[in-house]
């Protein structure tokens, strides 16, 4: 046990760790990609801005108190990602992958999800407004509402359950 | 084949030295091009005088001798070089006036001489020609003093790959078209993982068709839509697929497959996946082992492929839609990993059917 907080607390030592920063084009964000990827950095209360991050690869990186407003993930890949308390706006993430990866407290809002993939993730109090969730993908997802678990396996209908899910906690509101 | 240039020092004579494109900071840029039969003219003791030139910046600038190249393979028809015989400082200095020839003109010689008298002339070719940063500086508008006759081909200085011909290879044309696609392959695939099929002779127009963002408004070519261009070129050459196309707008916002084809039968479309290697990953922070990831890829392609059917001209059925698996950013030791782990990740999300590797050979 001991030996295991050393090494996660090597790990958070090594982390980059980005608090309060606006980033408004990609040149800004150019510094931290390496490898084509955003890798292994902590995300603080930063907001993003109409970036186009096609392709882009985040891996193991955390997301606390983002606003992401018309960016276009499409394509990318989230392995190993957390999202945190976090609004995603006018985005594009069609086909975009997540693996892995945890939301919690998160919206979604006037985004484009359609054929994006859903893998081994957890949602946990995640919603999604005015989205296009057409023909996601979900496999060995995980979704809490309303202390609620419900466990997909496999699903071509993701939509519909995360619709249901939004409709529930709405009509709770 | 790398190109190079070869650095002969005068005074040491015998000694020997390459120097790769990326040290030479050159003004060659907009040269002309020496074939071997200029280069072998004999009419002159040396080549023509106009070749000095660079070699005279070279020194002004404070490199060293004037340098001597050479091609790598001198017996390949039309493959650029540019020769230069050991001639004297002396000669390289007294130098015809006439525009038509080579050499820096009266313009040029009233710079020098202009430059000389304010400079103190520092060097010793001053009389003869003093660079201004102008002359080395634009790609256009070069005064005629500077011009020469020789060609440089530009291939030599753009990426590593030079096949022969004077059309820019495939991998060349790719770094023309994207910033980041060069980008990745210097910081990403440099030494590259493994080989990767490329060509001259292909259709240049058609590629930047393909390499385009579809999606874009205006015109885009990133990384990730060059190798998927790359990609389906490649199976075109090979006879794999007949006629790749991107997917035209609005079409491809419901239909988010990367290709239509024309076949061959039962062939309609196309999807191009691009895994890397285990040391990548590492370096990604992804978190996830070859295995895992070539696994994924292939329950991925089975979902994809039945995720746009029925949909208006998309495909009819998953049996449609072709998947390309381009292995060229997976070192070769992993390839066999990779497309074992991939096919059954295929097989026990339901078939591994429709599925093509690419680069795959060790």
């Amino acid at each position: 046990m001991e030996n295991k907080n050393r090494i996660e607390n090597f790990e958070e030592k090594i982390r980059l760790k980005i608090r309060n920063q606006t980033f408004t084009n990609e040149i800004d964000l150019d510094q931290y990609i390496e490898w084509n990827a955003l890798a292994g950095i902590i995300f603080v209360n930063c907001r993003f801005e109409e970036l186009d991050l096609l392709g882009k690869v985040f891996g193991s990186c955390d997301f606390k108190d983002c606003k992401f407003n018309h960016l276009s993930f499409r394509k990318c890949q989230f392995s190993n990602c957390k999202f945190e308390n976090c609004q995603i706006v006018n985005s594009d993430l069609t086909r975009a992958e997540f693996d892995d990866s945890s939301f919690r407290n998160c919206e979604f809002l006037k985004s484009d999800l359609a054929a994006s993939d859903f893998r081994r993730c957890e949602l946990i109090e995640t919603t999604f407004k005015n989205s296009n969730l057409d023909r996601i993908v979900a496999r060995d997802i995980k979704c809490w509402k309303l202390n609620q678990l419900i466990k997909i396996k496999k699903s071509f209908s993701f939509a519909n359950i995360l619709k249901d899910i939004n409709s529930a906690s709405s009509d709770e509101g | 084949m790398d190109t190079f240039l070869q650095y002969e020092n005068n005074q040491n004579k015998g000694e020997k030295s390459y120097m790769t494109k990326k040290n030479i900071g050159y003004p060659f840029q907009y040269g002309d091009e020496l074939t071997p039969k200029m280069a072998g003219n004999n009419r002159k003791q040396a080549v023509s005088y106009s070749v000095l030139i660079p070699s005279i910046w070279w020194y002004n600038l404070g490199f060293g001798e004037p340098i001597q190249y050479y091609s790598s393979c001198l017996n390949e028809s039309k493959t650029p070089i540019v020769r230069i015989a050991e001639t004297s400082r002396v000669n390289s200095i007294s130098r015809g006036g006439d525009l038509g020839k080579s050499g820096p003109g009266p313009r040029a010689k009233a710079d020098a001489l202009k430059n000389a008298r304010k400079t103190g002339g520092g060097s010793i070719f001053a009389q003869g020609f003093t660079p201004q940063p102008q002359y080395g500086l634009r790609p256009i508008n070069k005064p005629l003093s500077c011009r020469n006759n020789v060609k440089i081909n530009q291939e030599q200085f753009n990426g590593n790959q030079n096949l022969g011909g004077s059309s820019p290879s495939m991998e060349t044309m790719s770094r023309r078209l994207s910033q980041e696609y060069t980008e990745y392959q210097q910081k990403f695939n440099s030494p590259r993982v493994s080989k990767r099929f490329d060509t001259k002779n292909y259709d240049q127009e058609k590629f930047k068709e393909l390499a385009k963002d579809p999606r874009a408004k205006k015109e885009v070519f990133h990384r990730t839509t060059v190798d998927e261009a790359r990609a389906a070129l490649q199976l075109e050459m090979e006879g794999i697929v007949d006629n790749p196309q991107r997917i035209e707008k609005p079409i491809c916002k419901s239909v988010d497959l990367d290709f239509k084809v024309d076949g061959p039968a039962p062939y309609t479309h196309m999807d191009a996946k691009h895994p890397v290697g285990s040391e990548i990953l590492r370096k990604q922070n992804r978190n996830v082992d070859i295995k895992t990831m070539a696994y994924d890829i292939g329950e991925k392609i089975v979902d994809q492929k039945e995720r746009f059917c029925g949909l208006e001209q998309g495909p009819k059925s998953s049996k449609n839609v072709l998947h390309i698996v381009d292995l060229a950013y997976v070192p070769s030791h992993e390839k066999e990993i990779v497309k074992e782990y991939c096919l059954k990740g295929a097989e026990d999300a339901g078939s591994s059917d429709g599925i093509q590797f690419l680069n795959d050979n060790k």
